[in-house]
């Protein structure tokens, strides 16, 4: 369509959801003239305004006859003969155009005395007048009748050509801009009496809010405003440039881009450019952050924004950051004060700013009109160009900012399946060190350094998860919260020593938040829990979506229980997922998938081969070698038999959990008679030394001397075997070296 | 898991037992027999050759060690061949191979009978 479109527009993918306006004024440029003649389409800058001319006019000129499309762009000019040469020749250009139905014709550079010429030769000596009257006019410097031939134009082609035409004013605002003479006085206003004759239609286009022209002694003009794109369309929009750009991008993360960016299409535009070009994608929203941040300090919004906006003035630069940050906005008495600058210097700086649309100044009091984005950027130029910080320096506050609002927006969806979402999350747990305020209710911005604070006071160590449970498997039933237990190892060692259990209460109440009696409960049941569990290093976390009171604040903090919201648990959940250890050869890091897999057992003859062919296959899928998987069955064969053998009935089953993760095996055994191994409890088998042979008795031992960890748990009913086998040790094994003896 | 094999090779005053793939207490009670059988008809020479065990559990070890008491009882020899290394762990863990000789192969194990 780029080659076919008479002015030049966007590609077709890149243009969205103004379909409803360009329908709208197609219709009112065709019908007949009403007591109206004209719109007014107001928005801010890069809102689409141009885009919708271009295709109404694309439109008029190729689906219809009965109305001539003339698109005019204003501009800034030198004087009147400037604006007036331009707009004759652009409204004489057009209409040949049409009436030939040759739109190469608006295409073409042509000069006044060319297109008299073709006129002419078209044996239209009527348009062919306009010009020479023009040239008449300005070889005499008589100005006004330059202006006047000018602005009629369009009255008298009407009436010679029986057909009206309908204008398409784009940059409207310049248009108050055109003098008579340099430092004259504007013409603006005769330009509108002739606008609102009521001899043709027209649509002007321009950012300013108030509608040019209006007032008690002229015609009113129709207004639509064009705001942003709405918050479901835009995310639309930017999840369908991701898909046309092949950038790797998520529906919530684009959701508040959508609601960043305020709907503007060009600033969409411009972020998914930007992080295709950089090679991220827009998935997380610590790469959004840091393509945006980058945009609009270097990038191309950065550009078209110091190309819109004069804000060289340290005063401007100044007045227009005071403003931004301010709600409430400034008197000119307050800005004087505080800027300590005349008023006149200030009254030039408010002015410009007005002028630009970042500022509305109502009854002596200047408030913000821009945007997010927009401030943003002149935090950033205010920062680097007037305080002389580094650009990372400036950066900083906006990336902080941007993000803690990304994250609380986002948190919001982290109410609904919290179990699901934290128990993914716990599943995560893999050694890393993440930032303690995100088990604490700090300031994201704050509680950093304190006195006397060790640095790694900072940073709490996540163990490395096994396991993940709902508390009632551990006859856990009370009311309240969800419990889930999460059972781990620290510093990726799988000795009992180093055994740790997370007791995680869940509230997931919408509107909700912690209160006092939540965490008593919690206290309570997980008190309970621990000793049902005896585990000897717990740690107990209590996480809400809608956050603590302060007084249930208070107490976890006593009781030394971690407490997290939703803002903290998205915040956790990046972190989890972005300290993942990389594949080699640079590939993005993916978070390691932990599977699981169940079987049970008949107590039957041999059946414990069934278990044993599957942990080949399952060990085999995590990369264990062949002596590793030899090793692995030979320990599960061992539990099952044990199993078998203590189970109290007959025809009992055994059930079986392998918990696969990228970096080690855990087999959950356990007798569903609850019978499974009650003498095994307490037993420490340990035999040196040429003894006397022994015949029965050593499956526990060769179990702990071949696996990395072995342990039973002591359930409401019976107890369970649990055997971890870890796919990379913490240095090598010695014996094993000097046992590969054939 | 590989398939079944011949189960014994006699030479002479000597026998090659060949264990099945998986030792638990039916396949040890039927290599206990077949070992007292040959004890019984005064062949003292044995080699258990496990290349085709893929796993032994420890009620098979425990019988393994009844067979290695009664062959030692009848004043024989019972040498071990084939074992893979998680098996070696095995007899080792209860103490097997420091009575029993341990051989990489059966050729092994037939030139490390003692004169």
């Amino acid at each position: 369509m780029k080659d076919e479109t008479i002015f030049s527009v966007c590609p077709d993918t890149e243009f969205f959801y103004r379909q409803g306006e360009i329908e709208y004024l197609f219709s009112r440029a065709v019908q007949p003239l009403k007591s109206l003649p004209g719109m007014y389409l107001m928005g801010a800058r890069w809102m689409g305004k141009t885009e919708i001319l271009r295709r109404v006019h694309q439109r008029l000129f190729v689906e219809q006859a009965g109305v001539v499309p003339v698109y005019y762009q204003f501009k800034g000019y030198f004087d009147v003969e400037d604006f007036a040469g331009d707009y004759l020749r652009e409204i004489i250009k057009q209409y040949l155009a049409f009436l030939k139905r040759e739109p190469g014709i608006v295409r073409k550079e042509t000069s006044l005395d060319g297109l008299k010429k073709l006129l002419l030769a078209s044996d239209m000596p009527g348009p062919a007048g306009l010009i020479s009257r023009h040239n008449e006019a300005r070889v005499h410097g008589d100005r006004i009748a330059v202006l006047r031939n000018a602005i009629t134009a369009p009255v008298l082609l009407s009436e010679y050509l029986g057909s009206r035409l309908f204008l398409l004013l784009d940059d409207f605002d310049l248009s108050e801009g055109v003098r008579l003479y340099r430092g004259g006085p504007a013409v603006f206003g005769e330009y509108m009496e002739t606008l609102n004759s009521g001899a043709f239609s027209f649509v002007a286009a321009g950012s300013r809010k108030n509608i040019p022209g209006a007032g008690p002694s002229r015609p009113s003009v129709e207004a639509i405003e064009l705001k942003g794109l709405a918050k479901e369309t835009a995310t639309t929009m930017a999840i369908e440039m991701c898909r046309v750009h092949k950038v790797e991008c998520d529906g919530e993360v684009l959701s508040y881009l959508a609601e960043l960016l305020g709907g503007n299409p060009m600033y969409i535009k411009n972020i998914v450019w930007a992080a295709r070009k950089r090679g991220t994608g827009l998935a997380r929203l610590r790469d959004l952050v840091d393509v945006y941040v980058l945009e609009i300090s270097d990038g191309n919004i950065a550009f078209a924004l110091r190309s819109a906006f004069d804000l060289r003035g340290p005063l401007t630069l100044r007045v227009a950051r005071a403003c931004a940050d301010s709600e409430k906005g400034f008197s000119l008495q307050e800005m004087s004060e505080r800027f300590a600058s005349s008023f006149e210097e200030l009254k030039d700086a408010l002015g410009s700013l007005e002028e630009s649309g970042l500022l509305e100044i109502n009854c002596g009091l200047a408030k913000w009109a821009g945007d997010n984005v927009i401030k943003d950027f002149i935090s950033y130029i205010y920062e680097k160009d007037l305080k002389g910080r580094s650009a990372d320096e400036a950066k900083t506050p906006i990336i902080c900012n941007r993000l803690k609002q990304g994250f609380s927006l986002l948190g919001a969806k982290f109410r609904e399946d919290s179990a699901e979402e934290v128990s993914m999350l716990l599943k995560g747990f893999n050694g890393q060190r993440v930032s303690r305020v995100l088990f604490r209710k700090e300031s994201l911005a704050g509680g950093r350094e304190k006195e006397g604070r060790k640095r790694g006071w900072y940073e709490v160590s996540l163990p490395h998860i096994v396991g993940c449970f709902d508390a009632s498997g551990w006859g856990e039933g009370g009311a309240g919260p969800l419990i889930l237990v999460a059972k781990g190892f620290k510093n990726a060692s799988y000795v009992e020593a180093n055994e740790v259990t997370w007791i995680v209460g869940i509230k997931d109440a919408p509107a909700v938040s912690v209160h006092m009696g939540d965490v008593e409960n919690f206290m309570r049941r997980s008190s309970e829990l621990r000793a049902k569990l005896r585990a000897a290093r717990v740690i107990r976390w209590m996480v809400s979506s809608e956050g603590f009171s302060p007084d249930a604040l208070k107490r976890l903090g006593q009781e030394g229980i971690y407490s997290s919201d939703g803002t903290q648990l998205l915040f956790l959940k990046d972190a989890v997922e972005n300290k993942r250890v990389a594949p080699a050869g640079g590939e993005k890091a993916v978070p390691a998938p932990i599977k699981e897999f169940e079987i049970f057992l008949p107590v039957k003859a041999r059946s414990e081969l069934v278990a044993a062919r599957a942990v080949e296959e399952i060990g085999e899928e995590i990369g264990f070698d062949e002596s590793a998987i030899a090793q692995i069955r030979t320990a599960l064969v061992e539990a099952c038999i044990n199993a078998f053998e203590h189970g109290s009935v007959r025809d009992g089953k055994i059930h079986i959990r392998f918990i696969a993760a990228k970096d080690r095996l855990a087999i959950h055994i356990q007798n569903l008679d609850g019978a499974f191994g009650r003498d095994l409890l307490g037993q420490t088998v340990s035999r040196t030394g040429p003894v006397a042979l022994d015949k029965r008795g050593w499956g526990i031992e060769l179990m702990k001397r071949i696996m990395d960890d072995v342990r039973f748990e002591k359930l409401g009913v019976g107890i369970k075997l649990v055997m971890v086998k870890y796919l990379k040790k913490m240095g090598e094994d010695e014996d094993e070296k000097e046992r590969a003896k054939l | 898991m590989r398939k079944k094999g011949r189960n014994f090779k006699q030479l002479g005053d000597r026998v090659v037992v060949y264990p099945d793939n998986y030792i638990n207490d039916l396949e040890g009670e039927k290599l206990e027999k077949f070992c007292y059988g040959f004890l019984n008809r005064g062949i003292r020479r044995i080699v258990m050759d496990f290349s085709n065990t893929e796993m032994i559990n420890t009620v098979g070890v425990s019988i393994l060690i009844g067979i290695m008491e009664k062959v030692r009882e009848n004043e024989g020899v019972l040498l071990f061949s084939g074992l893979e290394r998680t098996n070696y762990e095995i007899c080792d863990i209860v103490g097997l191979t420091k009575h029993v000789p341990v051989f990489k192969t059966e050729k092994e194990a037939l030139e490390g009978f003692p004169a």
